[in-house]
């Protein structure tokens, strides 16, 4: 019943999506998705930063270009960082939700996206909560130690320079790998943390 | 009914029937022991429409009783019921003399477990499973794991090596006790059922569902009562010896007399084996070589028929030597560990009845666990790593038992507990005490139908106080079909971790602290600014509840063509409310998390256990068991979406199915008494369905890839017995030699064995 609900809430979403661009002649999301795999982040406190409409790493961080910047401290601490407020001189902004990539099909309005702030990212770095995008597995389940992204999570992102996108990160681990493996789950043979691996589609 | 029955008895003397109604005839009888001692105070029903007590010299009369043909029923707490029948005409008098043979654990006929005194198996209102004597002696298994994983109900958690599931929750939520008294020495929540040598074991009773009505904290999922052997003969005695593949061993000797008012044992086993690896590519072993050994003895005196004082004590010890990986200078190195495990207990009885149908147990009881384990470095500037942990129970209580005149019984009864724990990993010695009191009273409505209602208090130092009730009822249709109907609650008292851990490991992004210890480690985090985020009210996180279950169990036992086909049923559903998780409560600035401790969780199993035997012939029996089984977790997650446009936050509810439990089980026991070379055939196999095994991408889900594969597992022993007291025993163990390093990883391959026992 209740994923009926779901569906019928899915559908009638779209079909409302669907009439309201049709209407005012938005842009509407596809479905055709661009990946971009292990995309390093920076080491203690240093940035690499991430154009998504050239689907490319970028290097001049005092510019509108980069959407994404990464830093991690290679035991677990990461962030991630959007192009706006105390972080960049663009007009970027973030919408974590706990949603398929494919069933966010609107854009909500400007006013209803974060910008990072002295005190909080508008992509938190806090696992486990609501708002954030992945899960930190800790100590009492397994794969231990590991970060997962949510199953489902969709971040809604406004570029550097404007632009919409919905972006799902698939995996925190050098080469995207199967977390349900012994290889995965040993410690010792996990692959290196902090290779980004994304799919993002970019409204234009 | 009389109408007809005389109808049918005197149709001849139709004429005659008013005058039997006038001249009616009477039983009168004596109520005695095997040794014809008078037995005072037993029940005798006439076809339930008329009953009388036995007197001091076991006389019993009843009068003004229609001709006809009754079935008479004899019966005591403490002795088997008797059943007779008797045909009565007019003006007679009968003279009984009936004989109550004693209850005695025997082919696992009577049970302790379920009402805290020794009745019929047939009569308690909640089902028990029993694994006789005669079942362990078949399979030839060497430990209580071995056999309890032949049961369709019991499970052995995958990840925990030798720790058991019932009815879906773990280890943790299932009681262990031998002859009624505690187990100590759980690893992580954890009992090592294999510590169990099946030597000296009379039987193995099994509860499922809550018992905590009785037997107070970890009775939430269930209890497991191991009752070991009493001297019942003047002089006997048995050694034995047992060698299978990969050296293992197991062998041992007991002596026991009983004699005049003196009652002795003595005895002692020995098992191990050089253990078995699955993979190459992993590290270390599935099994480390180990050897255990387990003494135990008794005494006892019986002063006069009313009053016995006995004393029983038990050693078991276990030396393991293996392999680990240490961290030096941020390398893996592999470094030699070893240990030991034991664990020593000793109890003291005291049996009396002041007066008439009252009768007392006192029992002291006091048990120490150890475990110690060793790394040890080849490099001498390395420091070894020794951990130690040793925990106590020391437990005096009272149980008085009062049968009425009516044949109901009132148990009632008081304890007190005092426990430590002394480990590095818990600062130290940590003490709690406890203290209890019980009550229980069985009502007999006729002989068809009975009902238990009781109830149990628990106090504790170290978390609140916790009443747990239980009723339970059973009805009998016929002679041939009876159901159970129990609803109880069940506890468990957070354990040793979720009190007292104090994990602050400077090399690693996280720390977990117990209850005890968490507030005052976020105050001085709090004070060095460290903490960057709250996900938890500090203050909520320094006391925990007790877990508990609310649980309905419902069930049917029946047979069929006179004991030829024999089997139960029953449905049950487990309500968990409470339950304890380590969860991450704060963040610090360097981003590594603060774990601590929470009643957070709740959990429902819920399914159907079923047994099911037929004696096919005198010579082949075949027992089949099954078990289906639904657990789940329930949660509740905050969610971001987004709704008419804007980014709101709704609370989901779901059903998060829990891990490592297949849903279909199943035994199949086949027993035959092959006639060609007289030897008794023993073949079993363990099922179990394909089940998820862990959340590997934390979506809370069951995905595909998620699943082990179902597998069965199959051992044989063929037993062969000779004059003189001498049996043999060659078998297989994992006939098919099904291993599967990845999910069941406690399971070697195939062991062959032979086994002789010399009995006296």
């Amino acid at each position: 019943m209740r994923r009926q609900l779901l569906t019928l809430f899915i559908l009638t979403t779209i079909f409302f999506g669907a009439c309201s661009s049709d209407s005012s002649d938005d842009p509407t999301f596809t479905g055709e998705f661009v990946t971009a795999s292990n995309f390093q982040a920076g080491l203690n406190g240093s940035y690499t930063f991430y154009d998504l409409n050239s689907n490319s790493a970028v290097t001049d961080s005092n510019s509108s270009a980069w959407d994404l910047a990464f830093t991690d401290d290679g035991r677990g601490g990461l962030s991630i960082r959007i192009n706006n407020g105390t972080s960049g001189p663009g007009n970027g902004g973030a919408i974590v939700l706990d949603v398929d990539i494919n069933d966010v099909t609107e854009v909500p309005s400007d006013d209803q996206f974060t910008v990072d702030s002295e005190s909080a990212l508008a992509i938190t770095s806090a696992p486990n909560i609501t708002g954030s995008w992945f899960v930190y597995t800790g100590q009492s389940s397994a794969p231990n130690f590991a970060i997962l992204p949510k199953d489902p999570h969709t971040i809604l992102l406004r570029t550097g320079e404007g632009d919409y996108a919905r972006l799902e990160i698939l995996s925190y681990y050098e080469g995207n790998p199967d977390t349900s493996t012994p290889v995965f789950a040993d410690l010792r043979t996990r692959p290196a943390g902090g290779f980004y691996a994304f799919r993002f589609e970019v409204l234009d | 009914m009389y109408y007809l029955r005389n109808f049918l008895l005197g149709s001849i003397f139709f004429a005659l029937t008013t005058s039997v109604f006038a001249q009616n005839g009477t039983v009168i009888g004596t109520v005695i022991t095997s040794t014809y001692d008078k037995i005072s105070d037993a029940n005798v029903y006439l076809d339930e429409t008329k009953w009388a007590i036995s007197d001091m010299d076991g006389f019993f009369e009843i009068e003004a009783i229609p001709a006809g043909t009754y079935i008479i029923t004899i019966s005591k707490v403490g002795f088997i019921t008797q059943k007779q029948t008797i045909v009565l005409s007019s003006d007679e008098t009968i003279n009984l003399e009936i004989i109550l043979e004693a209850q005695v654990y025997q082919n696992g006929t009577a049970v302790v477990t379920a009402t805290r005194s020794l009745q019929d198996v047939e009569n308690v209102p909640i089902s028990v499973d029993i694994i006789s004597e005669s079942d362990i002696q078949n399979s030839a298994a060497n430990s209580l794991k071995d056999i309890l994983l032949e049961q369709a109900g019991i499970s052995l958690s995958p990840g925990e090596d030798k720790a058991i599931q019932i009815q879906g929750f773990e280890s943790d939520y299932t009681l262990i006790l031998i002859d009624g008294q505690p187990l100590i020495g759980r690893v992580r929540g954890a009992f090592d059922v294999s510590r169990i040598n099946t030597a000296n074991i009379q039987q193995v009773e099994i509860v499922k569902g809550p018992s905590s009505a009785l037997w107070g904290s970890d009775a939430l999922a269930g209890v497991i009562n191991i009752i070991t052997k009493k001297p019942t003969q003047d002089f006997s005695g048995s050694a034995f010896t047992e060698i299978g593949s990969r050296t293992t061993y197991n062998g041992g000797a007991d002596i026991s007399i009983n004699k005049n008012k003196f009652s002795g044992s003595a005895g002692f086993s020995a098992d191990g084996s050089d253990g078995f690896d699955l993979s190459d590519q992993e590290f270390g072993n599935n099994q480390n070589p180990y050897d255990n050994l387990t003494f135990n003895s008794s005494i006892g005196y019986q002063f006069s028929e009313l009053t016995s004082l006995s004393f029983t004590g038990r050693y078991f010890k276990n030396n393991f030597a293996g392999q680990t990986l240490a961290s030096i200078q941020g390398q893996s190195i592999a470094v030699d560990e070893n240990g030991w495990q034991d664990d020593l207990s000793f109890q003291l009885q005291f049996d009396t009845s002041p007066f008439s149908r009252f009768n007392t147990k006192a029992i002291l009881y006091s048990t120490r666990y150890e475990d110690y384990a060793e790394t040890i470095f080849d490099d001498p500037t390395e420091e070894d790593i020794i951990n130690s942990n040793l925990q106590g129970l020391d437990r005096a209580e009272v149980q008085n038992n009062y049968v009425w005149l009516n044949n109901h019984i009132t148990t009632f009864g008081f304890g007190a507990t005092k426990e430590f724990v002394n480990a590095e990993r818990y600062q130290g010695r940590r003490n709690q005490e406890g203290s209890f009191i019980f009550a229980q009273h069985q009502f007999l409505f006729g002989e068809k139908f009975n009902l238990t209602t009781g109830a149990r208090l628990d106090n504790h130092s170290s978390y609140n106080s916790y009443l747990s009730p239980k009723i339970s009822s059973k009805y009998d249709l016929s002679d041939n079909l009876s159901f159970r109907v129990s609803w109880g609650k069940g506890f468990k008292a957070p354990d040793l971790r979720t009190l007292y851990l104090n994990f602050d490991n400077a090399g690693s992004s996280y720390r977990v602290f117990g209850v005890e210890n968490i507030g005052a480690q976020l105050d001085q985090l709090e004070l060095n600014g460290a903490i960057s985020q709250y996900f938890r009210n500090p203050t909520s996180l320094n006391t925990l509840d007790p877990e508990y279950s609310t649980a309905l169990n419902v069930g049917v036992s029946y047979q069929l063509l006179s004991d030829q086909i024999k089997g139960k049923v029953n449905l049950f559903r487990n309500n968990a409310q409470n339950l304890i998780e380590a969860i991450e409560v704060a963040r610090l600035n360097d981003n590594s998390g603060i774990y601590g401790y929470v009643n957070i969780n709740e959990a429902r199993t819920q399914g159907v256990e079923a047994e099911q035997r037929f004696l096919i012939h005198n010579d082949l029996s075949l027992t089949l068991g099954y078990q289906y089984l639904e657990a789940v977790e329930l949660t509740s997650d905050t969610l971001t979406v987004i709704e008419n446009g804007s980014v709101v936050q709704k609370e989901v509810s779901s059903d998060v199915p829990l891990a490592k439990r297949p849903k279909h089980s199943g035994s199949i026991r086949l027993y035959y008494q092959e006639p060609i070379f007289d030897t008794q055939i023993s073949l079993r196999g363990i099922l179990k369905s394909d089940y998820f095994y862990n959340d590997d991408n934390a979506n809370k889900k069951a995905d595909d890839g998620e699943f082990t594969d179902s597998y069965s597992i199959w051992n044989i022993s063929i037993t062969k017995q000779f004059d003189g007291g001498i049996r043999t025993q060659i078998g297989a163990n994992n006939l098919f030699n099904h291993t599967d390093s990845e999910f069941l990883r406690y399971q070697p391959g195939t062991t062959f064995f032979t086994k002789i026992t010399f009995e006296f």
